[in-house]
C-alpha cells in the first residue's frame, strides 16, 4: 500500500520550510516534530503519544469533513495513524510527518466517500451505533456549517479540508491530491460558491 | 469569494471538535496503544516470525547427522521423528481419509492450518488460517489469522490479504453473488462487525460492540447481514453497506450460533437450551426448547426445512434433528455418543451429516444406511501432532 511508504510523502515545500512552516506554525515547531519522530523511531512511547496528540484530531476532523460519518473517520483517522507508526523505522526525518499522514487521511477518506456513494448509502450508522457510549460534550462544528459542508461532494470536502483546516496552498493540495492545480482552483472556487449561497449572505461579510 | 466566510471556515474546522470525536480519539489512542506494545514486545508476531528459520536450522542440523545415521536402527528412528517433526512424512502427499464422500469439498482447520478435503480423501493444506469459511460457489476460502485476513484460492494461493490492528476472525462470505465478506475485529474497545468487498476492497465497519459470534448473512437481495450484540441476549440486522439497522430481536440468553435458511426466508438462532426460529422481518416464528443440555453446534439443512443441533449433558452428546417449517414439533435423536461433539456439517446435497466427535478423534457420516467413521482425524490433518487439538468443521461445499 502506498500509505506505508513513506518515502511517497509530499513534495517538500519550495524554500525548503514553507509548506511545514505554515502547516506546523513555524520552523521551531518543525524541529520539534523531527525531534519527536526520531524519539518515536528509537521506541518512545512519549513521543508516539505527542504525535497523536497533535496529528489525529486533525486527521479525524479532516476525514468527517470528506465522508461526514463518524465511524468511518474514526476508521480512517486511526488507519492512518497506525500505518505512520509501522512505518517510523523506515521513515526520513527530514520530511514533514504532518503532511504525509494528511494526505493519507484525505485520500482515503475519498475512497470511501466514492464507495459509498456507489452503493446509494444514505443512512451510515444508523441504528449500529445506538449502543455505543454517548460522546464527551465537547464545542462541536455548528449544524448548521456541517450541513452546508454536505451540500458540497467528497472532492469538494477535500479540498476544503485541505485548504481551510490544514491551511495548504493549492498548489500543495494539487500535489497532494495528484490533480492539476486548475482543478483544485475550481473545485475551492465552486466549493465556496455553494457554501455561500447555503450559509447565505448575512454570514458573510463583506467582498472579498 | 469572501474572506469572511474563510475566516470562519478556519476558524470552525481548526477550533471546533468534529462530532463524535473526543470518544473516537479515546477509543484509536487505546488501539494505537496496544499496537505500540506489540511493536516494543514483538509478541507474539515476533516469535512466529522465528519460527521457519528455527524450521530451517532443525532441518540443516537433521541432514547433517542423517547421513550417520541413515544405516542403522537408530538412524530410522531419528528419520521417523524428522517427518513428523518436519512435517514431509507421507502424510502430507497421501490421500488420507481415504473413501471420503463426493459432492462437494470439506473445510477444516486444525492446529497446523486450515485444509481442503476432497472427495476421495485427498487433502491439501491451505496454510496457517485459525478460521476459514468457502465462498457461495467453493471458488475460494476466506481465511483469518491473527490480524490478517485472506481470500485464496481452494490450493492456498492467496488472492487478497487485509490486515487491521486488531484480532481477526469468523470470516462469512455472502451468499448469492459473493460479493462481500463479513468478519469480527477484537480490540480493547470490543469486536466489531467489519465488512469488506469479494475483491478485498472498500472494507468498512458496520457495528460496535458485537459478540464473539460468526455473523450470518441472509441470502436474497442487498447484502443483509446479522450478529449477536455483546453484553446484551439479542440481535441486530443491518445493511451491511451503510450500517443500517433493520431490525433487532431479543433473544432471551445470548445466542450460540446464527444461520439463515438458503431461501432468507428464516433465521435460525440457538440458544444453550432452545433453539429459536424468527422470520425474514424478524417475528419470532417459534421456539423449541431442547432437551436437557447445552448446545453445541448448529447446522442448518441446505434445503432449509430442519437444522441438526449439537446438545451435550454431563459428558454424553446427542445430535438431533429440528423441524424448522414447524418450530414445535419434537426434535429427532439422530446419534449419541460420549464426550462432546465439536462441530456439524451438511453434505452440499444434504443427504449425509458430518459430525466432529473429538473424544473418538473421528469424523462420523450420519444419514447413509449406517453411520461411517473416519478415524485418526487429528492425525491426517495435522502430521506431527500432540494429539491436543481436534480438526474444526469449517464448511462443505458445492458439488464441482
Amino acid at each position: 500500500m502506498s500509505e506505508d511508504r513513506p518515502a511517497a510523502l509530499l513534495p517538500a515545500a519550495r524554500g525548503g520550510s514553507g509548506l511545514l512552516a505554515r502547516v506546523a506554525g513555524g520552523e521551531a515547531r518543525a524541529r520539534r516534530e523531527r525531534r519527536l519522530v526520531r524519539d518515536a523511531q528509537r521506541g518512545s512511547a512519549e513521543a508516539v503519544e505527542e504525535l497523536f496528540r497533535r496529528e489525529w484530531p486533525r486527521a479525524y476532523r479532516a476525514a468527517y469533513l470528506v465522508v461526514h460519518d463518524a465511524a468511518a473517520a474514526e476508521d480512517i483517522a486511526q488507519e492512518a495513524f497506525l500505518a505512520a507508526l509501522r512505518a517510523l523505522d523506515r521513515f526520513d526525518r527530514r520530511r514533514p510527518f504532518g503532511p504525509w499522514m494528511h494526505r493519507i487521511v484525505v485520500n482515503r477518506a475519498i475512497d470511501v466517500a466514492r464507495a459509498r456513494a456507489l452503493r446509494r448509502e444514505v443512512d451510515a450508522a444508523a441504528g449500529v451505533t445506538e449502543e455505543a457510549p454517548p460522546d464527551e460534550p465537547s464545542l462541536p462544528f455548528s449544524d448548521q456549517v456541517l450541513e452546508a459542508l454536505r451540500e458540497l461532494g467528497p472532492e469538494q470536502r477535500a479540498v476544503v479540508a485541505l485548504r481551510y483546516l490544514f491551511d495548504y496552498t493549492p498548489g500543495e493540495i494539487a500535489r497532494a491530491l495528484e490533480l492539476p492545480r486548475g482543478t483544485v482552483n475550481s473545485r475551492l472556487r465552486r466549493a465556496l460558491d455553494r457554501l455561500a449561497e447555503v450559509l447565505g449572505a448575512e454570514h458573510l461579510g463583506g467582498p472579498r | 469569494m469572501s474572506r469572511a466566510l474563510e475566516k470562519r471556515l478556519r476558524s470552525e474546522l481548526r477550533e471546533h471538535a468534529a462530532p463524535g470525536e473526543p470518544a473516537a480519539r479515546r477509543r484509536s489512542w487505546e488501539v494505537v496503544e496496544a499496537a505500540l506494545a506489540e511493536r516494543a514486545g514483538l509478541g507474539e508476531v515476533g516469535r512466529r516470525r522465528q519460527r521457519p528459520l528455527l524450521r530451517l536450522v532443525l532441518v540443516a542440523a537433521l541432514l547433517a547427522t542423517g547421513l550417520a545415521a541413515a544405516l542403522t536402527p537408530a538412524g530410522a528412528e531419528v528419520g521417523e521423528w524428522i517427518e513428523e517433526r518436519i512435517g514431509l512424512g507421507p502424510e502430507e502427499t497421501q490421500p488420507t481419509l481415504r473413501g471420503f464422500p463426493g459432492g462437494g469439498r470439506l473445510l477444516a482447520v486444525s492446529d497446523s492450518g486450515a485444509w481442503v478435503v476432497n472427495p476421495g480423501g485427498g487433502m491439501r493444506r491451505l496454510g496457517a488460517y485459525s478460521e476459514v469459511g468457502w465462498s457461495p460457489n467453493g471458488l475460494f476460502v476466506i481465511g483469518t489469522q491473527g490480524h490478517r485476513i485472506t481470500a485464496l484460492e481452494p490450493d492456498g494461493e492467496p488472492r487478497w490479504s487485509l490486515a487491521r490492528p486488531g484480532r481477526l476472525s469468523d470470516p462469512a462470505w455472502s451468499p448469492g453473488d459473493g460479493f462481500r465478506v463479513a468478519y469480527l475485529e477484537r480490540a480493547r474497545a470490543g469486536t466489531s462487525v467489519r465488512v469488506v468487498d469479494g475483491s478485498g476492497r472498500f472494507d468498512h465497519l458496520v457495528a460496535r460492540r458485537a459478540a464473539r459470534l460468526t455473523p450470518a448473512w441472509r441470502p436474497g437481495r442487498g447484502y443483509v447481514l446479522t450478529f449477536a450484540a455483546a453484553g446484551s441476549a439479542a440481535t441486530f440486522t443491518v445493511d451491511a453497506d451503510s450500517g443500517r439497522r433493520l431490525w433487532s430481536a431479543r433473544t432471551g440468553r445470548p445466542p450460540v450460533a446464527l444461520a439463515w435458511t438458503r431461501n432468507g426466508g428464516r433465521l435460525v438462532a440457538l440458544l444453550p437450551r432452545s433453539l429459536r426460529v424468527y422470520g425474514r422481518n424478524g417475528r419470532l416464528l417459534g421456539e423449541r426448547r431442547l432437551p436437557a443440555g447445552r448446545a453445541r453446534a448448529l447446522a442448518v439443512h441446505p434445503a432449509g426445512r430442519r437444522a441438526a443441533v449439537a446438545v451435550t449433558r454431563r459428558d454424553v452428546s446427542s445430535v438431533l434433528s429440528l423441524r424448522l417449517d414447524r418450530p414445535g414439533a419434537a426434535p429427532r435423536q439422530l446419534f449419541t455418543g460420549s464426550g462432546t461433539f465439536s462441530g456439524l456439517a451438511w453434505s452440499p446435497n444434504g443427504r449425509r451429516l458430518l459430525v466432529g466427535w473429538p473424544e473418538a478423534n473421528q469424523w462420523l457420516l450420519v444419514g447413509g444406511k449406517r453411520p461411517r467413521a473416519f478415524a485418526g482425524v487429528s492425525r491426517q490433518l495435522d502430521p506431527g501432532a500432540t494429539g491436543a487439538g481436534f480438526p474444526r468443521l469449517s464448511g462443505w461445499c458445492c458439488p464441482r
